[in-house]
């Protein structure tokens, strides 16, 4: 149960803490947007086995997850099931692709592991970085962003939604799971009919509340869109944001930081 | 006559598969009005507040709001006259900060930036929040987000308020504030309720609602006094009106 108010107040404070991450920087979504996808992109043009130009977008993913104040800790926490799917991609890859790749004073390391490391690094890298995004922009200006770089409305009012509604189903699960404590005398395993009763009731809840928040919606004048003023308009410091991004993402995909250094040396 | 005015004749509205929830009802409201919609639960109260903000259609019957007919075409122009506060405010709140919320309104109704912001200031004063502007709306407490949903629809500047259980799961301190807020409002106002407490400070007149049928409609003094009508609606007769009519029965009896 604790667990389940954790998660909604999580939710609820992705808009809370992006507003104070933010308001340090107030750069438009969109460009963030922009820069998060040229970052990954330059990232997974590079070859699957090489794991060394892979690391400084690492240190970068890193430094920026200091920069807007989210602990790592935090990221890993959230996103310890998603690595375990990378996990799982990258597993076999050692077994099936064992041709020596490095030998370091006789130890051999495969191809199958270098590609296994470098998935793993960039599946970290990827989900952090998009973690990053969204907890230092805030879910709506996010979508908000989306909406400026063209992407279809549909889609975005779909996200927009299940981010509101996520909320009002796990509110309703919560309370479901408060009524069975209450009356489960301490009993936590409930027969598989039982648990069909349960969530067609949660089902049902979640329905009837989404149904009253939209009431609430369309009784102001609600249309399909969400609009609001406070999204940030493009400004001179976000196309400074962006090229300077730009740069950077162009060394470390075309200069290639560890290449780079050693070659002046 | 005003625009401020509802008035509807003969509605009839059934759920899908269900008895009538509201089955003959014709009233009059004129600009100002404060009615209460009183009844016990399920009597139909809400479903025929939806209707008057055109949230829902009325099968049989018309539904007159300031001379336009509520149909499917005019629902987007009878919700900008009529305000609907919702129960359950954290239904009724849905942007991350007050003032997005309160400007959600506004900005559907397609006015300009400087007028929303106007409208949004305009609003939270009225509420007496305008401390609350950049707060986030789920960390308000109950009495601010009532306060924060009914400035959201006063930012819409409707002619008509319709409140559905304004002052359930308040605190008394906060009860007591939106019920000084409400006194202020010089809106034509249709609250339904079970606060009959609350209906005795506000409103002069009453219409009691049972099984989607008016059984009253009139002073609410009068509905209070009648133990029958009360106990048919499962109400209970206020504190106040108790007094009351004690004092009034003692002035008669001593006049004797």
């Amino acid at each position: 149960m604790e667990n389940l108010d954790r998660v909604i107040s999580e939710i609820r404070g992705i808009e809370t803490d992006a507003i104070d991450r933010g308001s340090r920087y107030r750069i438009n979504p969109a460009s963030r947007i922009i820069v998060c996808f040229l970052f990954l992109l330059s990232m997974l043009t590079f070859s699957v086995f090489n794991i060394i130009d892979t690391i400084p977008y690492a240190i970068i993913v890193i430094l920026l997850t200091l920069l807007v104040n989210i602990p790592l800790s935090y990221i890993f926490r959230k996103t310890k099931y998603l690595l375990l799917f990378v996990f799982f991609i990258a597993a076999f890859n050692p077994l099936l692709d064992r041709r020596p790749a490095i030998n370091i004073n006789g130890f051999i390391i495969s191809y199958g592991w270098l590609s296994f490391f470098t998935i793993i690094l960039r599946g970290y890298i990827s989900v952090t970085a998009a973690m990053i995004l969204i907890l230092s922009s805030g879910f709506i200006p996010l979508c908000r962003g989306m909406e400026k770089l063209k992407i279809p409305k549909l889609l975005v009012t779909q996200l927009l939604f299940v981010y509101r509604y996520i909320i009002v189903l796990l509110e309703e699960l919560a309370q479901i799971i408060n009524s069975v404590k209450a009356r489960g005398y301490g009993k936590n395993k409930f027969p598989v009919k039982l648990w069909s009763v349960f969530i067609a009731q949660l089902l049902i809840k979640t329905y009837s509340r989404a149904e009253m928040i939209n009431y609430s919606m369309i009784a102001r004048g609600y249309d399909g869109d969400i609009k609001t003023f406070s999204e940030n308009k493009w400004q001179r410091s976000d196309t400074v944001f962006c090229i300077v991004s730009i740069l950077i993402i162009g060394f470390l995909r075309f200069f290639r930081p560890f290449v780079f250094i050693n070659n002046m040396f | 006559m005003s625009h401020h005015y509802i008035k509807t004749e003969n509605l009839e509205y059934s759920y899908y598969g269900g008895a009538k929830a509201i089955d003959d009802i014709s009233f009059l409201i004129t600009h100002g009005e404060k009615v209460a919609l009183v009844g016990a639960n399920g009597a139909g109260k809400s479903t025929l507040l939806m209707l008057l903000n055109a949230l829902k259609f009325a099968q049989k019957g018309t539904i007159d709001i300031g001379n336009t007919f509520v149909t499917e075409k005019t629902a987007k122009f009878i919700r900008q006259k009529v305000g609907f506060i919702f129960q359950n405010s954290d239904n009724q709140l849905f942007m991350p900060t007050v003032s997005d919320e309160i400007a959600f309104g506004p900005i559907n109704m397609g006015l300009p930036k400087e007028e929303v912001e106007r409208r949004t200031d305009m609003a939270l004063q009225r509420v007496g929040c305008e401390s609350l502007k950049n707060n986030i709306t789920s960390h308000l407490s109950g009495g601010q987000k009532r306060s924060i949903a009914i400035a959201s629809v006063l930012a819409m500047e409707p002619e008509i308020l319709l409140m559905d259980e304004p002052s359930s799961n308040l605190d008394p301190f906060s009860r007591r504030l939106l019920i000084n807020q409400i006194k202020s409002f010089t809106h034509t106002c249709v609250i339904a309720t079970h606060d009959l407490e609350m209906v005795w400070e506000l409103c002069p007149r009453s219409i009691a609602i049972s099984n989607g049928k008016i059984v009253f409609d009139g002073l609410s003094k009068e509905l209070f006094y009648n133990q029958e009508l009360l106990n048919e609606c499962h109400l209970e007769q206020p504190y106040l009106a108790k007094i009351e009519q004690m004092k009034e029965a003692e002035k008669i009896r001593s006049a004797n």
